[in-house]
């Protein structure tokens, strides 16, 4: 997998976490999901590839 | 079962290769981008920011290098000490509302009041991970097992080390609040291969070892590693105590408590590099407020890019650096060669030399008969003239103390070119703390240090 592959990939798991929050019920879930984005911010933070200093900056929450 | 690690990551030298080894053009160009995005984002959400950078005159839309970014007004800790004075706990230098936050630090007050540090949970991530970098540098692993000797209350340094052992996935020990023959005899039954301490405490503890019959260098500890104070990447003969006394390999981080973990050390051990994840930074001439070159002695200005609660842009942090560009170990991040070489606010100018405590504290190292037991007195003599006077407790049995305070005297005016005198003071009279040791003790009046201060 290219770089850009890699990192695109990041992303799309972040738009889908974001729309699974949309969808939860359970604050014991959400509360997972919030460290899974957490987590995948920084591992594109880590690459370089996102400049926004916090996750829920960067409107990732889904139209859903 | 999948296994914790994989090989493939465990043989790395680098915890991050990506951006520990990115060129610097891709790093600056990197920063740019993050100052712009953290501007906005102070302006947005920071009243501090908004009204400073308001009186100040500027907009976004000038930031468009680093050198402009570099003119922005500068930032220091009795802003931020004022505002939360006035209206506790962060006045107007929050940025974030209370829900975000997990953590709440403080500095450890040395030079008086203590800073109130807000951190979000991401904060404290990122925050931790600048020991790993360290860590992993060094050679140790997730599966090392690390103790901390300390008490941990609101001190914000000790904490992240405890979120950089997260991060990184090791287990831990804490030592919690005993006294040190608790902590050895912890450290012998839990056998730990990691330390967390100052350097004073280490080397305290294995004097004190020596006292109950224990030898730490035959313990299972295979790297000791320090914040709080100048330690082995410093100190050559802290380096070398430290080593001898463990028989360990030691290692030093510097860190800011209201900044960041902000240095891990360097493999050389002869200095840290700043953690380019987390930070922007750039040496400036405390004397003309101009940047100085490669390799020049400056004060290190720094922004953090993980304090989203409450933003720190081109906050000084009063320590003299030497940055250089280049280092053997093959990280790119900027190298800090010797880690903090003095502070603008203990800036001591003898007979027109500048001298920097680094460089005092480097020459107790390599005295025989000078413990670990030392500060250095400023004081002000009746002309105005600035005087440093060394107090040292001699290591036990090492015989003539007056003929030793002579030696380390005559030392001191060879290597730094003036004279400090030196005094022997009796074992056990110098303080002992588990947390930072105060090595400077500025006993000037307070209108001499608030002016020096002012100009710097």
């Amino acid at each position: 997998m290219s770089g850009d592959q890699f990192t695109s990939t990041l992303e799309r798991m972040r738009e889908q976490v974001a729309a699974l929050r949309d969808q939860n019920a359970y604050p014991a879930i959400e509360r997972c999901l919030q460290m899974v984005d957490m987590n995948l911010h920084l591992a594109l933070w880590e690459l370089g590839e996102v400049d926004e200093p916090l996750p829920e900056l960067d409107g990732n929450r889904s139209d859903g | 079962m999948r296994p914790a690690w994989d090989e493939r990551h465990l043989k790395q030298t680098y915890w991050n290769a990506h951006l520990e080894t990115m060129a610097r053009e891709r790093l600056d160009a990197m920063h740019l981008r993050r100052l712009q995005v953290l501007t906005r984002y102070a302006l947005e959400h920071s009243p501090f920011y908004q009204d400073k950078f308001r009186a100040a005159g500027i907009e976004l839309g000038d930031l468009r290098t680093l050198d402009d970014f570099k003119r922005l007004p500068l930032t220091d800790k009795d802003e931020f000490l004022d505002f939360q004075d006035q209206q506790p706990h962060y006045g107007q230098t929050g940025a974030l509302p209370e829900d975000y936050l997990a953590m709440h630090c403080e500095t450890s007050g040395t030079t008086g009041q203590r800073l109130r540090i807000p951190l979000t949970l991401y904060d404290t991530e990122r925050y931790g991970e600048s020991w790993v970098y360290g860590w992993w540098a060094m050679g140790i692993r997730p599966h090392d097992s690390f103790y901390f000797a300390f008490n941990w209350g609101l001190f914000a340094g000790f904490w992240s080390a405890y979120w950089g052992v997260r991060r990184l996935g090791a287990k831990l020990y804490s030592g919690g609040g005993q006294d040190s023959a608790g902590h050895i005899r912890q450290i012998l039954r839990l056998q730990p291969s990691v330390l967390i301490s100052t350097p004073t405490y280490a080397l305290h503890l294995a004097n004190e070892a020596r006292k109950m019959g224990v030898d730490l260098s035959a313990s299972s500890v295979r790297f000791t590693y320090h914040a709080g104070e100048p330690g082995p990447c410093a100190l050559p003969a802290v380096r070398d105590r430290l080593d001898r006394e463990w028989g360990a390999t030691s290692g030093e981080l510097l860190g800011v408590a209201e900044l960041d973990a902000l240095a891990p050390g360097c493999p050389t051990r002869t200095g840290v590099h700043m953690n380019e994840t987390n930070v922007f930074s750039w040496s400036r001439d405390p004397a003309t407020g101009a940047e100085v070159a490669d390799g020049e002695v400056g004060e290190n200005i720094v922004t953090s890019f993980v304090n989203t609660a409450q933003p720190l842009i081109n906050y000084r942090t009063h320590d003299l650096v030497r940055r250089r560009s280049q280092c053997a170990c093959g990280r790119t991040w900027g190298f800090l060669d010797g880690v903090v070489l003095g502070r603008t606010d203990f800036m001591l100018t003898v007979r027109g030399t500048n001298v920097y405590p680094s460089a005092v504290e480097a020459l107790l190292g390599q005295v025989a008969g000078v413990s670990s037991y030392y500060r250095m007195l400023l004081t002000r003599d009746e002309s105005g003239l600035d005087q440093m006077t060394v107090e040292f407790e001699p290591v036990p049995g090492s015989g003539d103390a007056e003929g030793l305070a002579g030696e380390v005297t005559a030392r001191l005016r060879e290597a730094i070119g003036v004279r400090i005198d030196a005094r022997s003071v009796p074992e056990g009279s110098l303080p002992r703390p588990e947390l930072k040791t105060q090595r400077v003790v500025d006993q000037r009046p307070r209108e001499v240090r608030r002016a020096l201060e002012a100009r710097a």
